[in-house]
């Protein structure tokens, strides 16, 4: 392209200003995230364009440190908090992103509503990723609709953490005492010790409000046989109620 | 119906220029197409926002992807072939044309040109500083250096 050999009287227009807001949107989406936000300081017809985009992707890679890992995910849940909620157009879908680092969790986060739904995938004996996902929770406003939680199979690294979530289990409550989120989805659960560790965590806790969905597999048949053995362990965590009455607004768990 | 291949159209530019496409063409711009399917276009359709410079232009990537078309979804080939010709296509305009074929396109809802004109100018602002893009697309800078700093402070994300 003849970037500067335009005759002078083009060189004198500023096209791109003039073009509409969904056009304009159209080359922001080609763009990386972190292009399309700095494009806001071009000129104030620029500055809350961004903001429209339905889809983000943020790349943690940027922000990682190996050495301190845990600090700069504090950091990395303050920076998305705060691009979330500058953000204020229909978001379909944000995701966020750490190609090069597989101990680190990705996240997608959808906000279809003004009360948001974030979907992770954790892998529940690193204890980095665990911590994120506590970090990235407790900074979620006050209640969240809808988590999707899909479990990594962690083959790799069994022994990595093994007290971990016993540790978790007799501390503090996970991510808080005063997170709630309306249904929890999880995805690849396989009835392990750790998975079971954070089910029961939010159930006793009362963190999850209506609804804790375990996605089931049919084969082979003795997952499925694990998977359902822990749901009924999940099932008696809940308040003894006379009659199995789901009308009362007690909270359903179940295989779907 | 007549076939397609067969049925002329006229569409005339706001410089008074006419091209005989055929329906096949005509129908790569919905607006066009919809108003064939109206059954308005008896005559010469008037294009009231584009000039027959672009108008030529626009005509000439509508057969190419009429003519060229991947044969199916699996035709990697032949998309190839398609991708490299709309490269080629582009490498020809100065901005000022590109940004009058974005409008266009926009206009007549070719949605393939309007990809790929945006993506032009996309690939132009890729790797570029605020102040480049100014300069770039002549856009004036009506921040204070005090606005300046708050975005950057609201965005840190994506200036750091």
């Amino acid at each position: 392209m003849e970037r500067s050999s335009s005759p002078d009287e083009v060189k004198n227009v500023d096209w791109i200003s003039k073009l509409p807001d969904d056009v304009l949107l159209m080359i922001l989406s080609r763009l990386s995230t972190e292009e399309a936000m700095r494009t806001s300081l071009v000129s104030k017809r620029w500055e809350h364009l961004w903001k429209q985009m339905s889809h983000l992707v943020l790349d943690m890679q940027r922000f990682i440190d190996d050495k301190e890992p845990l600090d700069n995910s504090n950091r990395v849940a303050t920076l998305i908090t705060e691009v979330l909620n500058n953000h204020h157009g229909h978001l379909e879908s944000c995701e966020e992103k750490s190609i090069a680092h597989e101990e680190f969790m990705k996240t997608y986060v959808k906000c279809l509503s003004p009360t948001a739904a974030l979907a992770v995938s954790v892998d529940l004996m690193s204890r980095t990723e665990v911590e994120r996902l506590r970090q990235l929770l407790c900074l979620w406003p006050p209640e969240m609709e809808e988590l999707e939680i899909s479990f990594k199979d962690c083959n790799g690294h069994r022994e990595e953490d093994e007290y971990l979530w016993e540790e978790i289990n007799n501390k503090a409550p996970f991510p808080n005492a005063e997170f709630r989120v309306g249904s929890v989805w999880m995805y690849n659960f396989s009835g392990s010790e750790e998975e079971f560790a954070l089910a029961s965590c939010l159930v006793r806790q009362g963190t999850v409000v209506s609804m804790m969905m375990v996605k089931s597999t049919s084969y082979p048949a003795s997952k499925k046989l694990k998977i359902e053995a822990a749901v009924a362990k999940l099932q008696a965590l809940l308040p003894d109620d006379d009659d199995d009455d789901e009308w009362e607004g007690g909270l359903i768990i179940e295989c779907f | 119906m007549a076939s397609s291949s067969t049925n002329k159209f006229v569409l005339k530019s706001n410089d008074d220029v006419s091209f005989e496409v055929t329906e096949a063409v005509a129908r790569e711009f919905q607006v066009i197409a919809h108003i064939i399917d109206d059954d308005c276009a008896k005559k010469a359709i008037p294009l009231s926002n584009v000039t027959g410079e672009i108008l030529s232009k626009m005509i000439e990537y509508g057969k190419k992807h009429i003519e060229e078309a991947p044969v199916d979804e699996e035709d990697e080939e032949g998309k190839k072939k398609l991708q490299i010709w709309d490269e080629e296509f582009m490498k020809q305009f100065n901005m000022e044309i590109v940004f009058q074929l974005i409008l266009a396109s926009n206009y007549l809802n070719n949605k393939g040109l309007l990809d790929l004109t945006c993506c032009t100018v996309a690939d132009h602002i890729k790797d570029m500083t605020p102040d480049e893009v100014r300069t770039l697309f002549n856009v004036k800078n009506d921040y204070t250096t005090e606005e300046e700093e708050e975005i950057r402070k609201e965005n840190s994300w994506a200036f750091e």
